[in-house]
């Protein structure tokens, strides 16, 4: 253990719960291909959080620190013998999943998609449609049929739509300063 | 691991990236990855079928996520949990079906046929008229009576694999509740998304040499397995549709005036069961209704996208009566809806929801921008009053 602890108080633990458990449990899955085991790994590593056997700092320091605390934990799990007699069940080579590409890509991707999850929640409704119209490639005119709008009133509304995502992402990335390492 | 950082702003720009709608092509994945990653991660942030897979997992751990951190923080002492195969057994394990139980007759396929009971949450009715209420387990298995696995629970959605060796037919039902969508992967790997309100039937296994025939009630789209040999129908109220391999959304709401079909790939054929000479050929893009009371199907070409959002949740109107809105949003939302503003039911409207971003009150408040009405909330039930 490095530097001053502090430890985090209940609240911040309720937090860093909620904002990391779902994202948590998607990155394991993608080691264990497992709905219970995924779950299991990552009750195990905020379990030990709880019980101080592991320390973290903040939240923002955390969240990298408790994506490599999961991933080390899938792999011993995937070398346990219990799963080595499921084997058959699991269709990735182990090989793959060590390596640091691997981690990266499914970070990258659960990250990634966590956070445009996030931004949807958080818009309002006709902001929000014209957004989630626009990711699957629909122009303008098209959305403006689908809504029975004019062209114009969607540009416009995409044009708040994309203030209001960009202040929420510059949010998200005042979470993202640090890194701690223990 | 100091490398996360760098990876925590790459997935917000890509994230922003995809917002917009812009071409990815323009993010610098490169410098991180390999051709073949980058390629991975675009397909998965951005393909429908991805994005659906995910979206169900993490209802899946949503459900879980109380209970988990009540676990953690509330017996911290009693309750370590361990990943040893004793304790995953036992959790696993739901029970065994004995083969015998299968072999029934037609009286009793009868049973199971009304699907009309109420019914508690995501219901696999079996063969011998028990039922499992699928939402409650975390996984499950029946076996057939030589052990072998009949149907398992698995990511959220029920699969079932093909054995060879069962010559007999034997049916399960899947009841969809309001309010709820569910998935189901067939023996010969057909995939089926069933809406709200609705019930299939099949078999559990397909049989060699017979053609491959499911029973439905309500909305599903399938993505069918191609097998020239043993074509798939899905027959519904008196009427069928008939495939090779393709993909399509096939409505049926005894509520509803039409059955129709969308076809989004391949090619399908829609016929009444009395009369499988005159059937309509669908190309994609083009969706067949055949009206109830006028006995007749007509064929037109459509915006697919209208009939199958339905999967990702999405409730799209399009100059939809508003009497047809209620029907819809009692079905998404499980709740009763009555409506004493009678002039309104013939209300055009065009507009588009996320169940699982808006509520039912959000909906409501939307519309009645357009049309103004007022409505009160009593326990589960909705009263619009002019």
């Amino acid at each position: 253990m490095s530097g001053n602890e502090v430890l985090i108080t209940p609240k911040e633990y309720r937090e860093l719960y909620d904002s990391l458990y779902i994202p948590l449990c998607l990155f394991a899955h993608k080691y264990l291909e497992n709905i219970e085991d995924s779950q299991d790994v990552v009750q195990d590593v905020f379990l030990k959080i709880w019980q101080k056997e592991l320390l973290v700092k903040d939240k923002a320091s955390a969240k990298p620190y408790l994506y490599s605390a999961v991933r080390n934990k899938c792999l011993d799990f995937l070398k346990s013998s219990y799963s080595q007699k499921r084997e058959k069940h699991i269709s990735v080579d182990h090989k793959q999943l060590e390596e640091e590409s691997f981690f990266a890509r499914e970070f990258v991707l659960v990250e990634t998609s966590e956070i445009i999850e996030r931004a949807l929640n958080s818009l309002p409704t006709k902001h929000k449609n014209v957004i989630r119209f626009g990711m699957r490639g629909m122009t303008n005119q098209q959305i403006a049929d689908r809504l029975n709008l004019s062209v114009n009133t969607i540009k416009s509304q995409k044009k708040v739509a994309y203030r209001q995502l960009r202040l929420l992402l510059e949010k998200d990335l005042l979470l993202i300063i640090l890194m701690y390492l223990v | 691991m100091p490398g996360l950082k760098k990876f925590l702003g790459l997935s917000k720009r890509l994230a922003t990236y995809i917002l917009k709608g812009e071409d990815q092509k323009g993010i610098d994945l490169k410098s991180e990855f390999n051709q073949e990653d980058e390629a991975y991660i675009l397909h998965n942030l951005t393909d429908p079928d991805k994005i659906r897979e995910r979206r169900e997992l993490r209802k899946v751990f949503e459900q879980q996520k109380e209970l988990r951190y009540r676990r953690i923080t509330g017996e911290k002492n009693t309750l370590r949990v361990r990943l040893r195969p004793v304790l995953k057994l036992a959790a696993v394990f739901l029970g065994v079906i004995g083969l015998a139980y299968f072999i029934y007759t037609n009286s009793t396929q009868n049973n199971s046929k009304n699907s009309n009971i109420e019914v508690n949450g995501i219901t696999l009715r079996l063969e011998d008229g028990s039922s499992v209420n699928v939402n409650s387990l975390d996984s499950m298995e029946t076996l057939y009576g030589n052990g072998e696995v009949a149907v398992k629970l698995q990511n959220g959605r029920l699969i079932y694999d093909d054995k060879a060796g069962i010559e007999e037919l034997i049916y399960n039902e899947l009841i969809i509740p309001k309010g709820e969508r569910y998935g189901v992967r067939l023996s010969d790997g057909t995939r089926v998304t069933l809406n709200a309100g609705s019930s299939l039937k099949y078999p559990v296994n397909f049989i060699k040499g017979r053609t491959r025939e499911v029973y439905l009630d309500g909305e599903a789209f399938f993505q069918v397995t191609k097998d020239s040999i043993h074509p798939f129908s899905v027959v519904s109220n008196g009427i069928a549709v008939k495939v090779l391999g393709t993909k399509f959304n096939f409505s049926s709401y005894p509520e509803n005036s039409e059955i129709s079909a969308v076809l989004t790939e391949g090619s399908i054929q829609l016929y009444k069961v009395e009369e499988p000479v005159k059937s309509s050929l669908l190309k994609p893009g083009q969706m067949a209704s055949w009206n109830r009371k006028e006995e007749n199907i007509t064929i037109s070409e459509v915006d697919v996208s209208l009939y199958t959002g339905w999967m990702d949740g999405e409730l799209i109107f399009k100059s939809t009566s508003f009497k047809t809105i209620l029907e819809r949003l009692e079905r998404s939302y499980n709740v009763e809806i009555i409506n004493n503003d009678h002039t309104l039911n013939a209300e055009i409207f065009t507009a588009s929801f996320h169940i699982d971003i808006e509520g039912v009150t959000d909906v409501l408040d939307y519309l009645k921008l357009e049309r103004p009405f007022t409505y009160s909330i009593d326990d589960n039930k909705i009263i619009i009053n002019p």
